[in-house]
């Protein structure tokens, strides 16, 4: 422990500090903290206490007044309150009586104004009860009308049914007639087909009779090609060969006739008189040939088209044009039916077509 | 070595009577509030012992400043909360004791330029903290204040806070203790504060060059080598020049761990 006077004098001067500013005033202080503390809890009771007392002595005013104020003065201000009450009441009546009375002048104008529209819906509604009238009279008019127009209408439909039936009845009757029609046809056409045969046989005939030099060219440009045409034609050149001079009896024209009686040489005649011209191809036509069978015209062109022209009636009705060559066409031929024709064109090809349905049926080249 | 437990009980017994009085403007009630009255220890804050005294005056404010932090301030001169109470005596009228201490107290007109803000007691606690840690690198330059826990920091602020000399010197002692091969602090902790309020803090070695003690009066002509009367006062006493700086610190420290000393 380190001692000296500075330690002695730094304890004394604390001890006397602590005498001087502490212990002088902790009791004081102490004492006056607590009576701090006691006079704000007194304090706080008082309020308290205050508040009580005051509400006590409130509710105690009030039952004074409730119980023991004079009767009669109850009475009194009961009976003015009464009054009060009763005046109110009846100024509240007099407003009411005032609205009500208003209520009624404005009640009355609404039943004048309800009156007037009244009247003006009885005119409407009498209005309403005429036409109603006239239109009735004026459908009972409709109904009649209609009644006549239905009888009418019966009338010509009972015309049309008889009509209908007649009609049908005509109708039979033209069937048969056609019926009848299509049998006498071919009944003609029997006898035609007997007049033709008989025909041909009298040309066989005759063919086989005629002088065989003969060369007969119809001028109508019918000439009757056909097998029993060739067979007649190489007979007619073998009889031709031995020189038989005679000839009998021409079927062409009678000119010929006499020419061929006249004259006993071989005659050849050049047609003298063109009796049909048609423009067949673009450019010139190479070949012509006549089809063994039909009445057609198979023409060869520069245009390396084959065509072929109808020529039954009395004017050339193309049928067609067979194409399929590459070069114009230099030579057209039928075969002996009539089905085929080849033609030969200049691109070293031959070509076979179909009459019928006009194809290439073949195409063929030789070199 | 704080062995000296007659004169720690001592200074930490020193208590100071305070009157507290609201300041005129700010009384809103016709009745005028009774000044409050209180013993508080020297080494505590105001934010600590002054909640009944808020609660007390609270009453005669008006509403709107209830919220506001309240202040005070002797004879005009606003009291820094951050010093301890005693060391605010010492410094305003150590020289012209009255006592008890009338102060006035004020919920408006915070001097913001002059005062720090103190919201709550947490506040408090950190800067008392820092300062321990502070007194503690300059003695042993840390090492005490990191070794200890938490709980310790703790015990050493609960201690302060509700006036337990046992539980906080058990570990203020730790604080106190020399450590190392040589005798005595590092440097001691000391703030020399003048009539002003100006404050001088120094680095301050215990001893000599020679290894010897150094005494008061050797830091008195270091401090003040122009002046010839010197005398510093601390804890309401007046400190013999011939007191060794060693055990000064040990004993004489505030809580803080600081020795705050006024000049007279």
């Amino acid at each position: 422990m380190e001692g000296g006077q500075w330690r002695n004098s730094i304890i004394n001067q604390l001890q006397s500090r602590n005498k001087r500013e502490t212990a002088a005033f902790q009791d004081i202080i102490a004492f006056q903290s607590r009576l701090f503390d006691n006079v704000n809890t007194l304090k706080n009771e008082n309020l308290q206490l205050q508040l009580l007392n005051e509400r006590i002595r409130y509710t105690s005013t009030e039952s004074v007044l409730s119980n023991t104020g004079g009767a009669s003065n109850e009475r009194i201000q009961a009976l003015e309150q009464k009054i009060l009450a009763q005046q109110e009441e009846l100024t509240s009546l007099h407003r009411r009586r005032g609205e009500s009375a208003q209520q009624i002048i404005t009640l009355n104008a609404k039943v004048h104004e309800q009156e007037k529209s009244l009247q003006a819906k009885d005119i409407i509604i009498s209005e309403n009860t005429a036409l109603i009238a006239s239109l009735r009279a004026e459908i009972q008019l409709y109904e009649t009308n209609m009644a006549e127009l239905q009888g009418l209408n019966q009338v010509i439909r009972d015309e049309y049914q008889a009509l209908q039936i007649a009609l049908s009845s005509v109708e039979d009757k033209l069937r048969k007639a056609q019926d009848e029609n299509r049998s006498l046809v071919e009944r003609l056409i029997k006898y035609k087909a007997k007049d033709a045969d008989k025909m041909n046989e009298e040309n066989e005939h005759f063919l086989k009779s005629s002088n065989p030099t003969a060369f007969f060219i119809n001028t109508f440009g019918r000439v009757s090609f056909g097998k029993k045409s060739d067979k007649v034609r190489k007979e007619l050149e073998d009889a031709a060969r031995e020189g038989s001079s005679r000839s009998s009896g021409g079927s062409g024209g009678s000119n010929e006739e006499k020419i061929m009686d006249t004259i006993h040489y071989y005659t050849s005649i050049l047609p003298t008189k063109v009796s049909l011209r048609f423009d067949a191809h673009d450019g010139e036509v190479n070949a012509v040939k006549w089809s063994p069978t039909d009445r057609i015209l198979a023409t060869g062109g520069a245009d390396r088209k084959v065509k072929l022209w109808d020529m039954s009636k009395s004017v050339v009705e193309s049928r067609g044009a067979l194409v399929g060559s590459n070069a114009g066409v230099m030579s057209v031929d039928f075969d002996s039916t009539g089905a085929y024709i080849v033609g030969a064109s200049n691109d070293f090809a031959s070509r076979v077509w179909t009459v019928g349905d006009q194809r290439l049926r073949v195409s063929r080249k030789y070199y | 070595m704080a062995n000296d437990r007659e004169v720690l009980r001592e200074i930490w017994d020193g208590k100071l009577p305070i009157c507290f009085q609201l300041d005129q403007e700010e009384i809103m009630e016709i009745q005028q509030p009774d000044p409050f009255y209180v013993m508080v220890p020297r080494l505590s804050y105001f934010p600590l012992v002054t909640d009944k005294m808020k609660r007390h005056f609270l009453r005669y404010i008006s509403q709107e400043n209830a919220d506001s932090e309240m202040w005070l301030d002797y004879n005009g001169q606003p009291l820094k909360w951050h010093y301890p109470i005693g060391f605010l005596y010492d410094l305003y009228c150590g020289s012209d004791s009255q006592l008890p201490w009338t102060l006035t107290v004020h919920f408006t007109k915070f001097p913001e330029t002059i005062l720090l803000r103190c919201p709550n007691k947490d506040v408090v606690e950190a800067h008392f903290m820092s300062t321990i840690k502070e007194a503690d690198v300059l003695k042993h330059r840390g090492q005490v204040m990191s070794t200890m826990q938490k709980k310790d920091h703790n015990q050493l602020w609960l201690g302060l806070q509700n006036d337990k000399f046992d539980q906080f010197w058990a570990i203020n002692r730790r604080l106190m203790e020399s450590h190392g091969e040589n005798e005595g602090f590092k440097h001691v902790p000391i703030r020399v504060y003048s009539d002003d309020g100006t404050c001088n803090q120094r680095l301050v070695s215990p001893k000599n060059n020679d290894g010897s003690r150094k005494v008061l009066q050797q830091l008195i002509s270091e401090l003040f080598p122009d002046k010839i009367e010197v005398k510093l006062r601390t804890h309401g006493i007046m400190i013999p020049p011939d007191t060794p700086l060693q055990w000064l610190s040990e004993h004489m420290s505030y809580p803080d761990n600081f020795l705050h000393l006024c000049v007279c």
